[in-house]
């Protein structure tokens, strides 16, 4: 008991209870109430957070009791199943209180229960938040059908369905007659919709449509594809045109910048006479009529003369061509001429030339089989020279192929392996992550040594018990035996001295001493048997003393008795308290 | 939240002092609220409260047009306020995007966060989705010969689910042998233990 006295002790601390030094074992609760409850209460907060039961105890006696029934309620509610009541906490005795302490440190969440770091993704809080939708429909307790009409049961379960009518809304900004439509003849929204389950969808495909819906009529479409069109144009357009600007911009920067040095000078003389001013006005304009006129000679000019320049060019060109076809026509009739030059000059002694030019044609003949065999003698070896060639580069070719499809397999190889690394890698932290969360326990491997030693006294206890079983046998089977053999030898000699004690008077003596000796004996025998029934009548009525000594009634009494003095105090206290207010 | 710019235009219009009263302004709230709330089944309730919005429009004689048109926009900003599941701070910021008038901004808040959840039930009974099964009933026949089979002496399973999908109550009927029916059990129990380990993420 004391093994598990420690064990629990340990784990109080553990949570944090303030057990003093001195306290060993269970017994040291005994006397302690307020250290039982905060013990009880740390247990049961840490198990089911939120009871919020203090851990002091109330110098109320009714409050005593209350928090007392709610411990053993609390204690109940989490599945103990023995005898708890108030009793077990106020007026404690060890046995129960052990049991109890038991099935609380059981119930302690272990280190390794409490949850992790919170999930911060999005996918694991749609995951948590589906797993608690599913168990808040998993816990909830079956219902009809025709019971399904709010809440989360009827999620899923679509009454009505989705008709959605198109609605008109009136607009702000339009016609007059369109005005006059809306105030006369439009229907009000909700009158619009003939079925009334169809106005919510009916709202909500509304809002949809005005969110998404492109513009229909065909000007805005329009506007629309031509602005995707000059996006295209304009890139391609850009080098050409901006010459063609270019120009017309210079031609008219030209004319413009004659024209302020013209005013300037009208502005200057307008402060000496208002007359003169009037008649330089008009010579100026005179001045740029005249100006103009001549500009549009100039221009007309530059055009002409720039159309005469086009005709040049284009007359230049057409000659050029003419010249050149009449330069290659040259140079064929040249050539003709030559060949025609030769016939003419061989054509003046004819057979003799004919005959050499057969002997030329012989020569060169001749030549031409003999340059055909020279190759012939050459092609040979080098043809087989070629064909060894290329049947050693096949072989080496396929050689390098195969070399490279090793390499390829090893490349294949190494990346499998470099994988499986990665993955050993990264089993490895894991198992060292777990290690780490793993609760040093240094206490288990104590515990179970204790355990063995425990269980090896057991083993030994058992023998023992068992060779004092086989005694206790033989013995009794001994004494069997003894008594039978004393009856038999008492039978024998009560014949053997009854025979004799008709004729015999020290025999019949004898006999009767014989019959109070077995008499006398057989009562001792019984008395003996009866003192033996006593002694473990005795250690019986010893051992109940003892157990009931355990449960301390004397000290549990005198608590009680006080409890119950406090408590008739308080009562009348009460009384008096509410006699004075009612008087 | 979206809101197309008609609506939210009609909302500028609603938040906005001088163009709509204070009363006519609570009225629409109050008008538009119990329109959302209305069960469909009550047709009685329904024609009241139809009756009432036209009175609005004809009391506020003066800008019918508008009335109408603001009718429609609260309800639509209430509707999808309640589908995207704001809270009241997110709403606010909605509608101070729009509109600042802070009473207005507050009432109207105040009036969405009072009826979301009656509003966001309303909206769950619309949808479409498969039946379900409400109910089962069975009966165990014992098959003793065809005419094709002499002696068959098999026992044959007639099973009968009732489905109900908006509100209407179908069957679903079938025959089944034992192995079959011990099949269904088994898909179905498998079914159990799957969205029973879903809950335990």
């Amino acid at each position: 008991m004391e093994e598990v006295d420690n064990i629990i002790i340990h784990s109080l601390r553990q949570i944090g209870c303030d057990i003093g030094e001195n306290i060993t074992n269970l017994s040291g609760f005994n006397t302690n109430t307020e250290l039982v409850v905060e013990a009880t209460v740390k247990c049961l907060d840490i198990i089911r957070p939120g009871l919020g039961l203090s851990t002091v105890l109330p110098v109320n006696m009714a409050a005593r009791f209350r928090l007392g029934a709610t411990l053993a309620q609390a204690c109940s509610e989490l599945g103990y199943k023995g005898d708890i009541g108030y009793q077990t906490f106020l007026y404690s005795s060890e046995g129960d209180l052990r049991k109890v302490f038991m099935f609380l440190i059981e119930k302690l969440p272990k280190e390794s229960d409490k949850p992790l770091s919170e999930p911060v993704s999005n996918v694991a809080l749609l995951e948590k938040s589906i797993a608690t939708a599913i168990a808040q429909s998993l816990a909830a307790p079956w219902l009809p059908h025709y019971c399904h009409t709010k809440g989360f049961r009827n999620r899923g379960r679509a009454r009505i369905p989705y008709k959605s009518v198109n609605l008109e809304v009136p607009k702000m900004e339009s016609k007059e007659v369109y005005q006059d439509y809306c105030i006369h003849y439009m229907q009000s929204v909700p009158e619009q919709v003939q079925n009334q389950s169809s106005f919510l969808p009916s709202l909500i495909s509304y809002n949809a449509r005005a969110l998404h819906s492109h513009s229909m009529s065909i000007l805005d479409q329009i506007n629309w594809l031509n602005k995707q069109y000059c996006d295209k144009m304009t890139e391609a357009n850009m080098p050409g045109d901006v010459n063609v600007l270019n120009r017309d911009s210079t031609k008219n920067t030209t004319l413009p910048s004659t024209q302020p040095q013209i005013k300037d000078n009208g502005t200057r003389e307008t402060k000496i006479v208002d007359k003169k001013i009037l008649d330089k006005m008009e010579k100026q304009d005179l001045q740029i009529e005249k100006i103009k006129v001549e500009c549009e000679g100039l221009r007309n000019d530059m055009e002409k003369l720039q159309d005469a320049i086009k005709n040049l060019t284009t007359s230049v060109t057409q000659v050029t061509t003419n010249y050149q076809n009449e330069e290659k026509e040259l140079t064929i009739n040249e050539e003709q001429k030559k060949i025609k030059a030769r016939i003419y000059d061989l054509f003046q002694d004819g057979e003799e030339n004919i005959k050499k030019l057969e002997a030329a044609i012989e020569t060169t003949t001749s030549k031409l089989i003999n340059l055909g065999n020279q190759w012939e003698k050459h092609r040979v070896p080098l043809i087989q020279k070629y064909r060894q060639e290329r049947e050693k580069h096949s072989t080496k070719a396929s050689a390098s192929q195969k070399k490279l499809d090793d390499i390829k397999l090893l490349k294949e190889k190494e990346r499998e392996l470099q994988e499986e690394c990665r993955n050993k890698d990264q089993q490895y932290s894991q198992l060292v992550i777990e290690v780490q969360k793993l609760p040093k326990e240094v206490n288990r491997s104590a515990y179970t040594q204790r355990i063995l030693e425990i269980i090896n006294n057991i083993r030994k206890q058992r023998d023992e018990i068992n060779k004092v079983l086989v005694d206790t046998r033989e013995i009794q089977k001994e004494i069997n035996t003894l008594t039978g053999r004393l009856e038999r030898s008492f039978t024998v000699a009560d014949e053997l001295i009854f025979r004799d004690a008709r004729t015999n008077e020290a025999s019949r003596k004898a006999y009767k001493l014989l019959a109070t000796l077995h008499s006398d004996c057989s009562e001792l025998v019984s008395l003996v048997e009866e003192t033996g029934a006593t002694i473990r009548e005795i250690r019986d009525l010893e051992e109940q003393i003892d157990s009931e000594a355990t449960k301390n009634v004397g000290a549990n009494l005198e608590r009680i008795t006080a409890d119950l003095k406090q408590m008739k105090q308080e009562t009348a206290e009460l009384t008096a308290q509410l006699q004075n207010k009612t008087s | 939240m979206e809101l197309s710019k008609d609506t939210i235009d009609g909302l500028t219009n609603i938040l906005n002092i001088n163009i709509v009263t204070d009363d006519n302004f609570l009225q629409i709230l109050e008008t538009a609220i119990s329109y959302i709330h209305e069960n469909p089944m009550e047709i009685k309730c329904e024609i009241i409260k139809t009756n009432e919005i036209l009175g609005i429009i004809k009391k506020s004689d003066s800008k019918p047009v508008l009335t109408r048109k603001v009718f429609t926009d609260v309800v639509c900003l209430l509707i999808e306020a309640a589908r995207h599941d704001l809270d009241e701070e997110s709403l606010r910021n909605f509608l101070n995007l729009v509109y600042i008038d802070e009473k207005r901004v507050t009432k109207l808040s105040e009036v969405y966060i009072n009826n979301k959840t009656a509003i966001q039930s309303q909206l769950e009974l619309i949808g479409n989705n498969p039946s379900h099964i409400i109910d089962i009933d069975w009966h165990l026949d014992y098959c003793v010969k065809l005419d094709t089979c002499n002696s068959l002496s098999v026992p044959l399973y007639h099973v009968r689910l009732s489905t109900k999908k908006h509100e209407t109550i179908d069957h679903v009927t079938f025959s089944c042998t034992i192995q079959q029916l011990q099949e269904l059990v088994f898909k179905l129990k498998d079914a159990i233990r799957y969205s029973e380990k879903l809950t335990n993420v």
